[in-house]
């Protein structure tokens, strides 16, 4: 019963204490009534508790996806109501169909291993700045973002309602508080308790403050928590709106996945096994229940898998959170409506300073050009852009770099005797390289040159592709002896190469030379642009 | 490592004894939130009528008058410390349709009859109320505690259902106190009038009572809104466009998006969004998606003196609240009796008509830089307006320019024929301008760079008519 109540009722206690004021506070975020994201909490800890690979991995709400749910929605209904309620129900279905489709691809293509720690890292530091972006409403005490221009400019617009008067100066007052207070514990050994002292720490803030002052804070409000029924808003109608919310579903259940993986690969004691795709199949079933439960979107959480796993918590420490959450809602009645947003927007945005490590911005400032451009590219894609650009112009460039950097090939040229040029190339040799060696060909040949050896033996050939060979055969074609060397373990790929162009099928396999009365005759290409070369 | 994705027959039996369990909660209990579908409310239906149109509007309404009579209900009254409610005792709280109902022994003005009080000053902190911070004020005074959040739909459902009220008693705004002395001639040049205010209040009289000063702010910000935007925002953004760019003579012009039909038709379903828009939103959408400007935070002040002068240009022109003029707003030119539009005809109507005040370019010129009466605004470059602006549209364009331009056309005598007008629109479509502020968007950037570079080159300012 003892190492019962060590391992898992009192972490369960533990994490249902920090889970609580986060998710009321991504549900301010995301623009959905709190009890959303209690439910989402709740259910995602069962449900995790049955599905989960990883031993530490915990879901529900979430950062990313909160403001993520807020941006993809609010265009199309206000916040908070009904219309907005049943598009997130919608949302949550989708992310959850589309995890799914990513458990079957991702099983069969491992499309994950593409997705580099420097891209992740990246998203993560984006996401957390946009996320400490989104709490400063709270803690200012004004209006919350408008989501409609640039971030930048609703932070410019929150910063200079400030200065003239507009926002609360109570509000900073405990946001200010809880902040601060955060920042120290977390400077103790009492780390992992943070959320729940700079909580407590505003509440005396509040209580103080309300002792010599008379003054008005938004604050939570009451949350009346029940098993409820939901439907997501399918209705023909909505079809329009519907279409609108695929990409974004796919975008969360991407940072979703991403998360997940994150979490199975960073968060995970010595002797588990990496299987995070069970992990995103749990999320998806997450998300398809809290569809039907009233609930929203949700995600593994990097924060909370952290603390779970360092309090050593066990496997049944998530239904003990779940079982505590509703204990607390129900005991906590009076208290938590009497938070003040501004606390929770401390709160809040000390959890969104965890994703903001320093340590990691040093260590990619001062890593090579190639990752600390991706890392970077990624965070600025996300703050300036959107996530959605992020993530495709990351992956992307990831593969062109790669392949760049691949295809970089040395050129030793060199003039024998006078007469008798050779290019030895080294490398891998794609079709874009031979575009190189055209140029080094031109800028060494010279007249009295009247043989040339291109040495490929020390390349890896990758060409599949017609090329333009003229710069070499039009002075094959003047009597110059052209010469070709290659290994035998590339004839495969050069009988290709000759399959593919023809104006060098005479090519001798062991010493292919070219010559003037080499005549093909199938060659297509040639004849429609070089056809006085031969 | 193992890699390959692996379901136990426990995970599958457990997901289909989740499914079950989530079914038969479904049987026995139904559907708690289901899309579409609203409380029913017998005093509701008897307060606001039964709905003809099943609309986003009408939802909102339903859902203001279900506020208005269950303001028990806990999705609306925060639970309060100062009034020492318990949370389950409801009943111990009253209805807003308890004090501020239409029979004879109400003991506060009915919703619709505050409705056309608002905004009005706050005599206290010397700042404009509008009807949505009203409403907040008010459940914190009768709450006590919290209040309700900013932007809460609750507070737009609540503005639907007291505009509705307001429309079906036919009232008209009532924001400027009869009684109230006017502002002196010395007194509307401390407070810097512009040109085209001094013009509306010759024709509407000044502004009367202690809330003039408020109303000349609110139509100096209208006429010359990048010249009053708040300290801060010129130091990282610009742009020439003025509210009264399009909504002419200070909005007081018909065909050219009067404002007085703006008053008394907002909160409104803003169609391309499915959204109900209140003024206030409204306004603030004209900023970022029309005029290229930047958003002040929906609590500014600037949005509520805009809100109160537009409000007092309703009450003006005695229009009663949901009125549908037919020269309300910009209207559209099909063209089907006229040939397609040209931008080259376009181009030389331009020279003929536009471009004396417009300038060459589109930028604009400097030759009425010293008549602060006049103010073409620039028609091409990223001072210009937006391409979701509704004047972006041609055919909008088209009759923008038929009923108003050159200055001194009117609906009924026109300067131009529906070809010249539909040429010009499209010539003037095919000028460059700032794009859509979209959240996260850096095209907004690119946009501006291009447009910035373009103007230098070709002609910043050129002072000229030719």
């Amino acid at each position: 019963m003892r190492n019962e109540v060590s391992s898992n009722i009192f972490p369960g206690f533990v994490m249902a204490l920090i889970n609580l004021p986060m998710s009321i506070g991504f549900a301010f975020l995301a623009g959905v009534p709190p009890v959303m994201m209690i439910i989402s909490s709740i259910v995602c800890a069962i449900i995790g508790y049955f599905l989960n690979a990883s031993k530490y991995a915990v879901g529900g709400p979430n950062s990313a996806t909160s403001i993520l749910i807020a941006v993809a929605v609010t265009p199309f209904a206000p916040q908070m109501g009904d219309l907005y309620v049943g598009y997130v129900a919608t949302l949550a279905l989708m992310v959850g169909v589309w995890q799914l489709v990513f458990c079957l691809v991702f099983a069969k293509f491992h499309v994950t291993d593409y997705l580099n720690t420097d891209i992740i890292e990246g998203l993560v530091l984006g996401i957390g700045i946009l996320f400490v972006l989104s709490t400063l409403y709270m803690v200012l005490g004004l209006p919350q973002m408008s989501n409609e221009q640039w971030l930048t400019f609703d932070v410019f617009s929150l910063v200079i309602s400030t200065i003239q008067g507009e926002g609360n100066y109570f509000a900073v007052i405990l946001g200010g508080v809880a902040i601060i207070t955060g920042l120290i514990a977390r400077a103790t050994k009492y780390k992992r308790y943070s959320v729940i002292i700079s909580l407590l720490a505003g509440f005396f803030a509040l209580f103080v403050l309300e002792r010599f002052y008379s003054f008005q804070v938004e604050r939570v409000g009451w949350i009346k928590l029940g098993l409820e029924t939901s439907l997501p808003d399918l209705r023909q109608v909505s079809f329009p709106v519907i279409a609108n919310l695929i990409t974004p579903a796919f975008v969360i259940a991407i940072i979703g996945t991403l998360q997940a993986i994150t979490v199975a690969k960073a968060i995970r004691s010595d002797h588990e096994v990496f299987n995070p795709l069970r992990d995103i199949f749990s999320q998806a079933i997450q998300s398809i229940f809290v569809a039907f439960l009233h609930g929203a979107p949700s995600a593994n959480s990097i924060n909370k898998s952290v603390a779970k796993k360092e309090l050593n918590a066990g496997s049944r420490s998530l239904l003990y959170s779940a079982v505590f959450t509703v204990v607390l809602v129900v005991a906590l009645d009076f208290s938590l409506a009497y938070i003040p947003l501004a606390i929770l927007g401390g709160v809040l945005f000390l959890s969104g300073l965890t994703m903001i490590s320093g340590e990691k911005i040093k260590r990619y400032l001062f890593s090579n050009k190639k990752v600390a451009l991706i890392f970077f590219t990624t965070t600025f894609l996300v703050v300036v852009v959107d996530i959605y650009t992020a993530v495709t112009v990351s992956v992307l460039a990831t593969f062109i770099i790669n392949i760049v950097r691949l295809s970089r090939i040395q050129i030793d040229a060199h003039v024998e005797n006078g007469s008798k040029l050779i290019l030895k190339v080294e490398g891998t040799l794609l079709s874009h390289a031979f575009n190189r060696i055209e140029r080094k060909f031109v800028q060494e040949f010279n007249p009295a040159i009247k043989e040339v050896v291109l040495d490929l033996r020390s390349t890896d050939l990758h060409v599949e592709e017609i090329l333009t060979f003229d710069w070499i055969t039009k002075h094959a074609n003047k009597g110059v002896s052209a010469t070709l060397l290659y290994s035998e373990n590339m004839e495969h790929k050069v009988k290709k190469l000759l399959e593919l162009n023809p104006d060098i099928t005479c090519i001798n396999p062991q010493k292919a030379t070219y010559t003037a009365t080499c005549e093909p005759s199938h060659d297509r290409r040639r004849l429609r642009s070089v056809p006085e070369t031969i | 490592m193992n890699l390959a994705f692996k379901l136990t027959k426990r995970d599958l039996f457990g997901v289909a004894v989740m499914v079950g369990l989530l079914a038969a909660l479904f049987y026995f209990k139904g559907v708690d939130y289901h899309p579409g579908v609203s409380e029913q409310c017998e005093a509701c239906k008897a307060d606001v009528g039964s709905m003809e149109r099943a609309g986003h509007f009408e939802e909102m309404l339903w859902n203001g008058a279900l506020h208005v009579h269950h303001s028990s209900n806990d999705n609306l009254v925060q639970f309060t410390k100062s009034n020492g409610f318990a949370a389950s005792n409801t009943s111990a709280i009253k209805n807003c349709i308890d004090c501020h109902s239409d029979g004879p022994n109400a003991v506060a003005p009915s919703l619709g009859n505050l409705w056309v009080k608002y905004p009005r000053l706050d005599k206290e902190t010397g700042r404009i109320i509008d009807f949505e911070k009203a409403v907040q004020y008010e459940f914190v005074k009768r709450y006590g505690g919290t209040k309700p959040f900013y932007n809460d739909v609750r507070i737009t459902e609540i503005m639907v259902y007291a505009f509705e009220k307001a429309r079906q008693k036919g009232l008209v705004f009532d924001v400027e106190p009869d009684d109230g002395i006017a502002l002196s001639e010395e007194q509307l040049d401390a407070l810097e009038t512009s040109p085209t205010c001094r013009s509306v209040f010759a024709e509407y009289g000044v502004p009367k009572g202690d809330i003039a000063p408020y109303i000349v702010q609110g139509c100096n910000i209208f006429t010359q809104t990048t010249r009053h935007r708040p300290a801060g925002y010129s130091l990282f953004w610009d742009t020439r466009m003025n509210c009264t760019s399009c909504h002419l003579n200070g909005g007081t012009k018909e065909y050219a998006a009067h404002m007085a039909d703006a008053a008394v038709n907002y909160p409104m379903v803003y169609s391309s969004q499915n959204m109900v828009y209140t003024n206030r939103m409204r306004i603030a959408r004209c900023y970022a998606h029309s005029i290229n400007e930047v958003l002040y935070g929906s609590n500014s002040e600037y949005y509520k003196l805009i809100g109160l002068y537009i409000a007092w240009v309703g009450e003006k022109n005695r229009l009663p609240i949901g009125t549908m003029r037919e020269s309300r707003g910009i209207h559209n030119i099909r063209g089907t009796a006229v040939q397609h539009a040209s931008n080259m005809a376009g181009q030389k109507a331009y020279v003929d008509k536009c471009q004396q005040c417009h300038g060459p370019a589109g930028y604009g010129t400097d030759k009425y830089d010293n008549d602060p009466s006049m103010h073409p605004p620039p028609i091409n470059g990223s001072e210009s307006f937006v391409r979701t602006a509704t004047l972006s549209y041609p055919e909008r364009f088209a009759s923008f320019v038929q009923n108003n331009m050159p200055p001194g056309a009117t609906h009924e005598h026109p300067l131009t024929t529906e070809q010249e007008a539909l040429d010009i629109a499209e010539f003037i479509r095919a000028q460059t301008r700032p794009s859509s502020p979209e959240t996260n968007n850096l095209s907004v950037f690119y946009n501006y760079m291009i447009n910035r570079t373009m103007q230098w080159w070709f002609a910043e300012k050129t002072g000229g008519s030719t």
